[in-house]
């Protein structure tokens, strides 16, 4: 539902659509795969994005590596220092310190960040595993099953993942991430089951597939070899725009306590204890991990806006 | 259209059984089962437990205890609350007038800022207040709304200190609760304090909903005002000579916030999970609160209530909003 | 007064613990009858007070919630007990002329199992609304509590009440004693509950039992219409109790995460009290708001802003933000809670765990903590690091002589070294091929809980223990044995939570007790650190069985010494009750005992705007 919201408004329209800013595609020689390229590096913002993203990802994966090479600065998730607890942003502590035991938040935003990143990043991989094979039975099958799968997508869809996701980490005790992202990716898959259930639909009954199937080509290779090349590009845009969406929904759950816990780090963990020290004045505690967030978030709009354009068969040229 | 309304109605009652399956299945699946909250209450005496467990046929089959459990949730019958102690219908009835009026407030802030800004970016093309509605748009969709909701608390309600940062009303002005009789006698004599007291609450929780709806809305209405301004019926009064504002009044206008309205009905889920974040952060007393409370508290039937609500009115929109469609756009055809 | 605990969200407690309670401050409940020093100052006539809580309120069902949140507006503001307790915990009598003690004849021992104790009201008591409060209303209450489709938050005492006499419309005698009254049917066929239902007392009749039994009665004539088992959903307890005997009435009450309840002075308050030593006038505010704010920072945000004159349920964590108030004081006390943590002497995962049977690594164990740290940093320093099994509260049996906790992590090697952990290259310990290694178990969502489990790891890291964290929903973690709660059926190696005692060590002993280790017969047994200490099962039975207090305190102090030894809990810190009280509060006592820091609502008042 949320996303199908989203999709119906988010068409973030942009300068290259202006008159002439596609001259050079009109040359017919280049593949669809250097299509779809240039036009994502013809989106304004898509390259910053992946750049950002990219600088984002190196800073906390090689966490473990900045960590040896300046101990003092980035420290483990396990170092505390309660001497240093509460204290606000400083040139040793450029995010400050939380106020219980005193971690150094920016060493704690960049190993956060592996967690958040994985969880997003994971659970969406295993939606676009869920969303394309029922989308795919689906659409190629029609009939019963058609009807029943896209109730359950329409059950999901209704069913306002805020609420499910707390209730289903209470259930499972999960504060495990594999887990975590195990149920954000059950949650997340229906909008691409949609996305390929209606491109089956329309591509189901064209000639091409026919022929297909009088050749006694098996379904699954109809799918997989025909069907599914043509669905590619809305499926890498809910993809991307569905890592954004988990990554803030992980912020929010671990935020009040149902999600990833302390010992182990997301960015919404870090803010686990923050809402209480507000009140006495510790406002990076919350500031800087939510700043982070924003900004991933930011970037990987940016390139789910990239794609949307790059994989836009409206844009002819 | 009628038919069309009844057809659309009808073709949403599987939804709805296996939205019941679902809900079942997950209480079904809480450790301990939907008794765990009563476990939970070691004062509960194995009488009452018994006269609960026969209550709600928990000593029956499974296949059994669904059945009884939807025939209660449709005749009304939500169960008690674990914690509150009173039947789950009323309890959550008597938190929607908040969450109501939140999401009015929020979303009539939303439209306001974002019609005009749409516009306006719209006329303006490619100007600094285009490249910033834009920049806005992208930003406010990608902050964290919880988030945005502390950070606006943090600035106004403990630094600057200037507005209230939790509930609807301050008890000492008004003299009693929200919405109990004697604060509605007290409203009806005192309208502008009483108005006066909400909105200085409802600003920063409203403020937070509608900055994630102007950042989609703004968008939204700058790019359906392009779409008008390159029709021919506008080209054609440009054509004949009537005044830019006429025609961008009389015209592209309308054409331009149509689909805006029909899109209330698909905005309302966003605008609600916008209203749970926000009444978790500012304790603002309505469903979204009661939620977390819920699930704090270990009291399942008060959540299924919630979500079973919540699933029923998510479905009864979406017909609202095909049905708003199939009106705006002739083209869909409803026979 | 409840016998009940206190159950929170957080410091969630089992209530169950309660198998005893009597009075535990200094002399209180003894023999001997000792005079509170309660002196409340004369206050203010007119004005209001808005005191607060975060934690939602759900009913005013004064006689089946366990929830602190309730109580708060129950007892003391909405109905009168027998007698309440001051910060000392001694009794202070309010609708009785006297508190029944040995000493003024009012208990009197029959024989090892009998005793009779005599109730007096004050004459002239009336309820709200104009009925006179006779013991009527008493027995008829009582009556409830033991039914058990009224769902009482505890029977614990009435339950072994045979049988009541009204002498008259002041005095009551209830009439202890193992005979077994229960169950009658009356001439519809329908069950009629008696008290005297529970199994005859093995351990005797000990009169400190009694002074818990100060409850709040309910109204006969409002209630003897409505059948028990729909008490708790009755209009009464959930909307508008009609007829109350606090000093203050309901006049409007909206339940939940954000309740309210809106106080007015209870017109017939002072008839009967005129010329006690207590209580004796009527009601000084013209109204007390007790008002939800849902969550802590609201609330902490409402004191700043003078939204609210009193707030309760804060913890040490928010005394920094609570000492910048201006206007305001911040009042600590600890009382019967504490935070500690259980080893699992019994098996885990089908193998015993690492402490069964290995007192020197449970000592080392408990050794290696630095207490004081966590309290200073976690705590605010306003917490009381703890030497012993017993919270201070439980005087006079808390061993006052067992010196101040000091952390040791050398003897706690040598301890290691001699029990044969030895100590690898790398710094960790291993015995027979198996290393030093267990994990922590907790309620999860907690930053408090989980920032103690990182001290505790590092703490632990030292004596070359390898320590991780498997933390539950306090949903799953203190879920009963039958629906297989994490520490009932032991589940863990070692557990961290808080526990709000009952205020006679016999609640404790029934957490070490072997007979309470809870099995499949036996589910709703106490002792989820499964220990089997053959010396602390006598003690307990024989401290259970002595009416004496002298002799008494005398075993909980070889309990004490014996448990310490063993080993098989460790309690890390009194966690402390934290109170901010404006200026111009009249009369605020902070209390954490028997009775909740409202039960002298009646004497408080509000000097703002006064001079």
């Amino acid at each position: 539902m949320l996303e199908r919201a989203i999709e119906n408004q988010i068409q973030f329209e942009h300068p290259t659509e202006a008159p002439g800013a596609d001259y050079d595609l009109a040359v017919k020689q280049f593949s669809l795969r250097e299509i779809i390229y240039r036009r994502f590096m013809q989106h304004p913002l898509a390259k910053w994005g992946v750049l950002g993203l990219a600088i984002i990802m190196v800073a906390c994966y090689g966490a473990p590596l900045w960590h040896t090479l300046f101990p003092n600065f980035i420290q483990l998730p396990t170092d505390f220092d309660l001497a240093q607890a509460g204290k606000g942003p400083s040139l040793a502590h450029p995010f400050g310190s939380d106020s219980l035991n005193g971690h150094d938040i920016f060493s704690l935003v960049l190993y956060g960040g592996q967690l958040s990143l994985i969880i997003g990043i994971g659970s969406m991989i295993l939606a676009v595993v869920l969303g394309v094979t029922v989308g795919a039975a689906a659409g190629y099958f029609g009939g019963f099953p058609d009807a029943l799968m896209m109730r359950v997508t329409d059950v999901l869809l209704t069913l306002p993942a805020l609420l499910i996701v707390p209730l289903a980490t209470r259930i499972f005790a999960a504060d495990n991430p594999f887990y975590i992202a195990l149920i954000f990716g059950f949650l997340s898959w229906q909008s691409i089951a949609r996305i390929v259930r209606s491109q089956f639909l329309s591509l189901r009954e064209m000639q091409f597939t026919e022929a297909a199937r009088a050749l006694g080509v098996p379904p699954s290779r109809i799918i997989f070899r025909h069907l599914l090349p043509n669905a590619v590009g809305p499926i890498v845009v809910a993809f991307t725009l569905g890592i954004a969406g988990n990554i803030v929904l992980e912020a929010f759950i671990s935020f009040l306590g149902f999600g990833i816990q302390p010992p182990q780090y997301s960015w919404g963990s870090i803010l686990s204890g923050a809402e209480e020290f507000l009140i006495v004045g510790n406002w990076w505690w919350i500031t800087f991990p939510g700043l982070m967030v924003t900004a991933t978030v930011l970037c990987v709009n940016f390139i789910g806006d990239g794609l949307r354009d790059a994989f836009d068969p409206k844009i002819v040229n | 259209m009628v038919g069309y309304a009844v057809r659309r109605l009808l073709q949403s009652v599987p939804t709805v059984v296996v939205m019941s399956i679902v809900l079942f299945a997950i209480m079904q699946a809480i450790p301990g089962g939907p008794m765990a909250a009563l476990a939970f209450n070691s004062h509960q005496s194995e009488a009452a437990k018994l006269a609960i467990i026969h209550r709600w046929g928990l000593d029956l089959p499974v296949y059994e205890q669904y059945f009884k459990w939807v025939g209660a949730m449709f005749t009304g019958d939500w169960q008690n609350s674990f914690f509150l102690n009173q039947p789950v219908n009323k309890v959550i009835f008597a938190r929607l007038p908040a969450t109501v009026l939140l999401m009015t407030v929020a979303y009539a802030l939303q439209e306001l800022l974002a019609i005009p800004a749409g516009i306006l970016a719209a006329l303006k093309r490619y100007s600094f207040f285009d490249q910033f509605v834009t920049f806005f748009a992208y930003v406010g969709n990608s902050m964290p709304t919880f988030w945005l909701g502390l950070m606006l608390l943090m600035i106004f309600g403990v630094f600057l200190a200037i507005l209230p940062i939790s509930g609807v009303i301050d008890i000492r002005v008004a003299g009693a609760p929200f919405l109990t009789p004697q604060y509605n006698d007290w409203f009806g004599q005192h309208p502008l304090q009483g108005t006066l007291d909400v909105a200085k609450h409802i600003i920063l929780p409203a403020t937070t909903i509608a900055i994630v709806g102007i950042a989609f809305d703004s968008r939204f209405v700058r790019a359906s005002m392009l779409d008008a301004i390159h029709q021919d019926y506008v080209r054609t009064a440009r054509a004949k000579g009537l005044s830019e504002r006429s025609v961008v009044l009389k015209h592209t206008l309308r054409n331009a916030l149509l689909p805006l309205i029909t899109n209330i009905a698909l905005e309302l889920p966003i605008l609600f999970s916008g209203a749970v974040v926000t009444e978790r952060i500012f304790s603002w007393p309505g469903m979204g609160q009661l939620f977390f409370q819920a699930l704090e508290g270990y009291d399942y039937p008060l959540m299924m209530g919630i979500l079973f609500l919540t699933g029923l009115l998510v479905i009864f929109f979406n017909i609202v909003a095909d049905i708003a469609y199939a009106i705006a756009d002739p083209r869909i055809s409803y026979a | 007064m409840h016998l009940g605990t206190r159950v929170r969200a957080i410091a969630l407690t089992s209530v169950a613990l309660l198998v005893a309670a009597a009075c535990g401050g200094s002399g209180g409940g003894t023999t001997t009858t000792v005079l509170s020093n309660y002196k409340p100052v004369p206050g203010v006539q007119g004005g209001q007070l808005v005191y607060s809580d975060w934690e939602s309120v759900s009913d005013l069902n004064l006689v089946s919630s366990t929830a602190q949140t309730t109580l708060q507006v129950a007892e003391g503001p909405i109905w009168a007990a027998l007698w309440t307790f001051d910060p000392q915990s001694n009794p202070i009598p309010d609708l009785v002329s006297e508190v029944p003690t040995v000493a003024n004849g009012d208990v009197k021992p029959i024989d090892s199992t009998h005793m009779d104790v005599t109730i007096k009201l004050k004459s002239g008591l009336k309820w709200s609304d104009g009925q006179p409060l006779t013991t009527k209303d008493l027995s008829f209450t009582i009556n409830a509590y033991c039914d058990p489709l009224t769902g009482a938050a505890s029977q614990t005492g009435y339950s072994s009440i045979a049988s009541i006499t009204d002498t008259s419309d002041t005095v009551e005698v209830w009439h202890f004693g193992p005979e077994l009254t229960k169950s009658a049917t009356d001439a519809s066929g329908q069950a009629v509950y008696r008290c005297g239902m529970s199994a005859p007392l093995a351990s005797g009749i000990y009169a400190p039992f009694i002074a818990g039994m100060g409850f709040n009665p309910v109204p006969e004539h409002v209630l003897t219409s409505i059948k028990h088992a729909d008490w708790a959903t009755s209009d009464y307890f959930t909307k508008q109790p009609t007829a109350t005997s606090g000093p203050y009435m309901v006049q409007n009450f909206t339940p939940g995460p954000a309740a309210q309840v809106v106080m007015i002075p209870n017109p017939n308050y002072a008839a009967g009290r005129s010329g006690a030593p207590y209580y004796n006038h009527a009601p000084y505010l013209d109204k007390l708001i007790y008002k939800i704010y849902g969550d802590k920072p609201s609330q902490i945000a409402g004191l700043k802003s003078g939204d609210t004159d009193l707030g309760l349920d804060l913890i040490a964590n928010d005394v920094p933000a609570l000492t910048g108030i201006t206007g305001y004081k911040t009042i600590a006390a600890t009382g019967l809670a504490d935070e500690f943590l259980t080893m699992n002497l019994g098996n885990h995962n089908g193998a015993p765990t690492i402490f069964s049977g290995d007192k020197s690594l449970r000592q080392a164990v408990a050794l290696a903590i630095d207490k004081n740290t966590m309290n200073t940093s976690l705590v605010g320093g306003v917490g009381k690091p703890m030497n012993g099994p017993f919270v201070s509260a439980l005087a006079p049996y808390t061993d006052t002589t067992i010196p101040p906790f000091q952390q040791d992590v050398v003897k706690a090697g040598t301890l290691l070294d001699a029990d044969g952990w030895v100590k690898a290259a790398d710094g960790t310990r291993s015995k027979n091929g198996k290393k030093l290694a267990w994990v922590i178990s907790t309620t999860s969502g907690n930053s408090q809980r989980a920032a103690e489990e990182e001290q505790l790891i590092k703490n632990w890291a030292a004596i070359g223990a390898t320590v991780t964290t498997k933390n539950w929903p306090a949903g799953q973690f203190f879920n009963g044995f039958v629906n297989g709660g994490i520490l009932a059926t032991g589940q863990y190696d070692m557990g961290m939570y808080t526990n709000t005692w009952a205020s006679d060590p016999d609640g404790w002993c029934s957490t070490v007790e072997s007979g309470q280790i809870p099995t499949t017969a036996n589910a709703a047994g106490q002792n989820w650190g499964r220990a089997t200490d053959p010396t602390l099962d006598t003690l307990c039975a024989q401290g259970a069985n002595t009416v004496d207090v002298t002799a008494r305190v005398a075993i909980y102090k070889q309990v004490q010494t014996e448990a310490k030894d063993y080993q098989v809990y460790i309690e890390l810190y009194e966690r402390p009750d934290v109170f901010s009280a404006a200026d111009t509060f009249g009369n605020f006592a902070a209390t954490v005992n028997l009775c909740v820091a409202v039960c002298n609502a009646s004497d408080w008042f509000n000097t703002k705007g006064k001079s």
